[in-house]
């Protein structure tokens, strides 16, 4: 690893912000009743986002998130959205902070900002930050981030950039609103960036009318209460959050604990990226260390520090499996280490439209580097990531087309679990779904030949991983595809002896009976006639297969998950005497 | 002609209302619901509140049932094989990939209810355009009966790929499964649905399936058992999507009645607002286990075409009532340090501890007992609630949080009341409908006790209390007349040319609805009503509205320019804004309705007791945030006209209205009571 290369300096991400402790005593009942309130405005944001938004990616995939910060930037609720983007939006209303400066904000002002180093997203999740005032005073603030179609990037899915300008217009915390009033220049300038200036106009005021609506409940709370009295009951929920984490990481052994894995490779050449991922337990608090990274990719394949952050935040709540809310207290106990010029910490002009990419699949090994501590906790890997394609043409007619689809992976057996389960999203991206069949023919050249579970792609073990799933995709005409996939290199890890599964599978098969496997595909051409086989990996086993119940054995056999053949390979105890046959 | 009784079976109690059309007399009963056998519970009741030479007499028996939902829910509907399109045996348990708990790493999603080995792939393709890109291979089509045969299989769910645009190779599998000699249900995926979507088709055809059989055996049970006790009218149960439908229909189409339970109260609400004048109302249904609400519009309940039921999507008609668990049986407790309620309910049995039927768990019921919310505690039938006990359970509770007995009772309360609240928020916000303006109509057993403290967390300004407030489902169901419904994706640019076909598919299918109206046996009826219905969006969008059409000499009677304007007026109404974009034809939908005879049921019961001596409570007031002296009356001596201020609790055999300080009570000349501030007017849109 190139890491000697790097600025040796490791930065350090943690919450700093305080207590207010004004004094107020609030009761459980009261705190509880805040609580409701709180979580209820910030639901309140996703609804009126969804009902108002143009955008598919905003009412169907719910490709958003929001949330409520207090005037010192601590989150206060967050609304149920994608838990890749939990507790990323504080560095934008921080940025907003400091390029606005807090004493210049009035009532009415409406902050855009695509600025991917400050949202930690690429510029397609336009970010919105509305400041919340109570009798004329700055007290909270209403932020939201929602996929766009298009912000003027070099095209509208960018798999191939070499810096951030390319990836879209960058709005650098913006006024698009000043105490109400409209900047019509701004206005017209953001509209003339888009390709689909209807559905960006749509989707934006969508975007505004959702903060408006949580400010508006946020300030029926404080005049119902009182300031003070919801300030001092969200500390005090900020402690029973932190308490319940710190419950969580407190009955994980003490230790450091590390693992080693690589991203695929950056879009632009094969070379594999390698990182390895540091856990540190002391008490009740953690420490994830991701700043042993390989240095800053060429192609768009980089995290800034907010989308690393993110996602170790995502892994601690799903480690704690907290189905609550987000809030400040649940981050207490989280440090997060990064090194600047990495993957992970990648620095501005770099590119970043797929940074959400090596983080996703580091989720998994983070909780993979716990695994001999927590064993009965943490699953086998997953076999999935986002399983993205986008493809597009004309059609017999002549009309242009474009359109997309994920793919979810098997997910891995767990100990208390059992067996994993069916092909599901990556836990990062929970509440997105696969397109139909019946809607992708009926909108695309693409016939559908199979959607059926992979035969042994599951990790065997004492427990087996669930299975990938393969989608098989006829070109009905000539098309291009592009196949931002992960995790075509390594085998889904089993754990405690159980088996690796198939890892990701991605081949076109062409007429001339020739075929190719990508790693990722930037804007292939695919001629008609063509099979596009997108075979999601499998997720690993748990545990020795030679422990592995006879009877789940011949059940997997007869349901047609594994084959025979495999079964007897992998369980061959339970093939003998009294068994299977 | 047509007395009726309505029967409906909650999760708690199982409600009746017996409407007597000679005299006008409107009676009540309720009891426990016996999950085990419901028929039992309904036989009970029935013959707990009516005389048998009533039975007799009475034309309808309307019910709501809960024993589709129940079959699925416990999982022990029947073998269902599911016979599909080549390479796509696995829809079933792939689903559309998604988790219900985001941050849960384990999470999986329950079993399919077709095991894998069950589920066979044939050779047959249709594409999207209807043409067919391989024909059924029928011999393989036959294997398939074998095995089903073979493994015991009760009944089969056929989905072929793109069926909704040509369906006749299902109709073909199914001769085959005949010929080959299956005797059990064959549900069509065209039959039970027709939209497209493969998954949540699939879905659909297979609960219907899958249900089938428990539920013709209950209605066939059900039947025979009333028809021992004499009854010879007709039986009608509520679908999932409003209006009801005879027993033998029911039989045909089970995977309707899935959603059976609440919508009747929702269905009633609706009558009742159109009674009223209310323009915009949310109910407030609280039972034992649940809290119910639906939003009326415009006098109608709002129906969606896609419902859930155990995580499972339904394509079909789903008036669109939600639940969450927050009912008089759930139970409060603490957690690190804070108060939390529900959604775990001590239902009826043991039920709260004021029940004194073993309940040690401090509920809902017995922070409003504390509170004197429920007056002496007097229940119908001579019961009375023992709430010293009720104190006791809700006081060690205090002490885990450090809170005396009555903090403790109201924060119970209020909890609860916030939590319904906000779900009550979410639906109307959705549709961009302000809390502040609608009437919140409560019923159910504790409906009426919350209210008030509903209607304050929303800023509403008027609380309607409907007549037999505690079995208003039961009345709702009443009043339901009955309905079919049928729909059709078609997916097609709205020009000419795809109303023209819009137009073949809705005559295609007023044929079907037409033979299903003709072949039902009912001997009530009049004749039909069918509304003709376009689901339109914005091309590329994923959503639709569903815009009412003229159909008149066979076609679609509206100019397709017409038709764009009115989508676009209703998009504005719905989502505040229009679009530039072309819209498309996404599926054709009808419904008919056939009126069953007229009730008088919304008139007054009038007051039919002399009024007792008066008596008061010291009671909670949420107003105040104090003790106060609650004047106890009984609903049945309030004179209709009559205006009352509160504090004051009005009790009826089945319910307890909680009219808080602030409040003054008007009883409406339907008899219906309305709540609304002191001074202030029934201001919201009512």
């Amino acid at each position: 690893m190139a890491v000697s290369e790097l600025a040796p300096e490791v930065s350090s991400y943690k919450v700093t912000t305080q207590p207010v402790n004004n004094g107020i005593e609030v009761d459980p009942v009261t705190t509880q009743l805040i609580k409701h309130g709180l979580d209820a405005a910030a639901e309140q944001m996703g609804v009126a986002l969804r009902r108002a938004a143009f955008s598919p990616f905003i009412y169907d995939t719910h490709d958003y998130a929001g949330a409520l910060y207090d005037r010192d930037v601590r989150l206060i609720a967050q609304m149920r959205c994608l838990p890749i983007f939990v507790g990323t939006l504080n560095f934008v209303v921080e940025a907003a902070i400091r390029k606005i400066g807090f004493e210049n904000f009035e009532e009415g002002d409406v902050v855009v900002s695509t600025f991917g180093y400050d949202t930690g997203s690429h510029q397609l999740d336009v970010t919105v930050v509305v400041p919340t005032f109570l009798d004329g005073e700055l007290v909270a603030f209403a932020v939201n981030k929602a996929h766009h179609l298009d912000v003027g990037a070099t095209s509208m899915f960018v798999t191939d950039s070499t810096d951030h300008w390319q990836e879209g217009v960058i709005y650098p915390s913006v006024r698009l609103y000043r105490a109400g009033e409209r900047n019509e220049d701004l206005y017209r300038t953001m509209l003339a960036n888009s390709r689909l200036p209807d559905a960006f106009d749509g989707d934006l005021h969508a975007q505004i009318a959702a903060c408006h609506v949580a400010c508006g409940a946020l300030n029926r709370m404080f005049r119902r209460y009182g300031y003070d009295t919801v300030t001092a009951a969200t500390d005090a929920l900020f402690d029973h959050s932190e308490l319940a984490m710190r419950r969580v990481i407190g009955a994980i052994p003490d230790g450091v604990y590390t693992v080693s894995a690589a991203v695929d490779n950056d879009g632009v050449s094969d070379d594999p990226l390698p990182y390895d991922v540091t856990v540190e337990i002391h008490g009740e608090d953690i420490v994830v260390d991701m700043s042993e990274a390989a240095p800053t990719a060429v192609g768009p394949i980089n995290a800034p520090l907010a989308t690393t952050v993110s996602c170790v935040r995502c892994a601690v709540m799903a480690l704690a499996r907290i189905e609550d809310g987000a809030n400040e207290g649940y981050f207490r106990p989280i440090e997060i280490r990064t090194r600047p010029g990495t993957i992970f910490d990648a620095q501005h002009p770099a590119p970043m439209f797929m940074y959400a990419w090596p983080m996703i699949t580091a989720i998994d090994h983070i909780h993979r580097a716990l695994a001999p501590a927590i064993p009965d906790v943490i699953p086998a890997q997953t076999g999935c990531d986002v399983g993205a394609m986008l493809a597009w043409g004309h059609k017999a007619d002549g009309t242009y087309w474009g359109d997309g689809a994920n793919h979810p992976g098997g997910h891995g057996a767990a100990p208390a679990h059992g067996d994993g389960g069916s092909p599901l999203m990556h836990i990062s991206c929970s509440g997105t779904r696969t397109c139909p069949t019946e809607v992708i023919e009926a909108r695309t050249p693409l016939m559908v030949e199979k959607v059926e579970l992979g035969i042994d792609s599951g990790g065997a073990g004492k427990y087996r991983g669930g299975t990938g799933l393969d989608t098989h995709y006829r070109a009905m005409l000539d098309l291009n595809v592009t196949l931002p996939w992960e995790r075509v290199r390594p085998k889904p890890f089993g754990l405690y002896g159980g088996g690796d599964a198939r890892p990701n599978n991605v081949v076109i098969e062409y007429p001339d009976g020739t075929s190719r496997s990508f790693l990722k595909a930037s804007a292939e051409f695919v001629p008609k006639g063509s099979l596009i086989r997108l075979e999601t990996g499998g997720g690993g086993g748990i545990g020795d297969p030679a422990e592995r119940d006879p009877e789940a054995v011949r059940r997997d056999i007869e349901q047609g998950y594994v084959s025979e053949e495999a079964a007897r390979r992998h369980h061959p105890h339970a093939f003998e005497s009294s068994g299977a046959e | 002609m047509a007395s009726r009784l309505g029967v409906d079976v909650g999760g708690t109690f199982t409600d009746l209302v017996f409407y007597d059309h000679a005299t006008g007399e409107v009676r009540v009963g309720k009891g426990s619901t016996v999950p085990a056998s419901p028929d039992v519970g309904v036989k009970r009741v029935v013959s707990d509140t009516l005389e048998s030479s009533e039975l007799a007499a009475s034309d309808l028996f309307l019910h709501g049932t809960t024993v589709g939902i129940n079959s699925i829910v416990q999982r022990n509907g029947a073998v269902v094989g599911l016979l599909t399109t080549g390479g796509f045996r696995d829809v079933l348990e792939t689903r559309r990939a998604d988790r219900d708990e985001f941050y849960n790493m384990l999470w999986k999603p329950s079993e399919p209810l077709v095991p894998r080995r069950l589920r066979i792939d044939v050779t047959e393709r249709v594409l999207a355009d209807g043409s067919v890109h391989k024909p059924l291979d029928e011999g393989e089509v036959r294997s398939a009966a074998a095995r089903f045969i073979e493994e015991g299989v009760e009944s089969i769910a056929v989905i072929f790929i793109n069926a909704h645009t040509f369906f006749e190779h299902e109709l073909a599998a199914e001769r085959v499964l005949r010929d080959a000699g299956f005797e059990g249900g064959i549900s069509l995926s065209h039959q039970v649905t027709g939209e497209y979507r493969e998954y949540e088709r699939t879905s659909t055809t297979v609960i219907d399936a899958y249900v089938r059989p428990r539920v013709s055996t209950y209605l066939r049970d059900l039947s025979t058992s009333l028809r021992e006790e004499q009854f010879d009218g007709e039986f009608l149960v509520t679908r999932s999507g409003g209006g009801s439908m005879p027993f033998s229909e029911a039989e045909l189409r089970p995977f309707e009645t899935v959603m059976s339970g609440p919508v009747a109260g929702a269905a009633g609400a609706a009558e009742l607002c159109r009674n009223i004048d209310v323009q915009l109302a949310v109910t407030a249904d609280v039972g034992g286990t649940t809290f119910d609400t639906c939003m009326i519009l415009d006098g109608q309940a709002q129906v969606k075409y896609q419902g859930f039921v155990a995580g499972m999507p339904l394509q079909t008609a789903w008036v669109d009532v939600r639940s969450i668990g927050a009912g008089g049986g759930s139970i409060a407790f603490e957690d690190a340090g804070l108060l939390h309620v529900g959604p775990r309910s001590a239902g009826a049995d043991p039920g709260p501890v004021c029940y004194g039927r073993g309940g040690v768990e401090p509920t809902v019921t017995d922070a409003a007992a504390t509170l004197g919310m429920l007056a002496f505690g007097e229940l119908a039938g001579g019961v009375t609630l023992d709430i010293p006990s009720a104190e006791a359970a809700i006081a060690e509770l205090g002490k885990k949080i450090s809170l005396d007995t009555e903090r403790t009772a109201q924060g119970v309360i209020e909890i609860t009341a916030v939590a319904m609240a906000n779900a009550i928020r979410a639906i109307l916000e959705e549709v961009g409908e302000n809390p502040a303006e609608a009437a919140v109509l409560a019923f159910g057993g504790a409906g009426p006790l919350f209210g008030s403290l509903i209607a304050k967390e929303l800023g509403a300004k008027t609380i309607v209390v409907p007549n037999y407030a505690g079995n208003f489902s039961a009345w709702g169901l009443l009043l339901q007349d009955l309905s079919r419904s049928a729909a059709r994706s078609v997916l097609a640019p709205l020009d000419d040319s795809g109303l023209e076909a819009a137009s073949n598919t809705m005559r295609d299918l007023r044929a079907g609805l037409e033979q299903r109206i003709s072949e039902a046996s009912t001997t009530l009826a009049s004749s039909a009503r069918i509304v003709s219905n376009l689901d339109l969006r914005y091309d590329g969008q994923e959503y639709f509205l569903t815009i009412e059409v003229p159909f008149e000499d066979g076609r679609i009677a509206i100019s397709t320019d017409e038709l764009a304007k009115s989508f676009a007026t209703d998009y504005e109404r719905r989502y505040g804004h229009a679009l530039g974009a072309p819209v498309e034809i996404v599926a054709v939908r009808l419904t008919a309705i056939t009126p069953l005879p007229k009730t008088n049921l919304l008139s007054n019961p009038g007051t039919t007791q002399e009024p007792r001596p008066r008596r008061s409570i010291d009671a909670f007031s949420f107003a105040h945030g104090q003790r106060e002296k609650f004047e106890v009356v009984d609903r049945a001596e309030l004179e209709v006209g009559s205006r009352h201020r509160g504090p004051m609790i009005v009790l009826e055999e089945t319910a307890t209205t909680y009219v808080d300080a602030d409040l003054e009570l008007e009883v409406h000349p339907s008899g219906t009571l309305l709540l609304h501030e002191i001074g202030g007017a029934n201001n919201g849109r009512i």
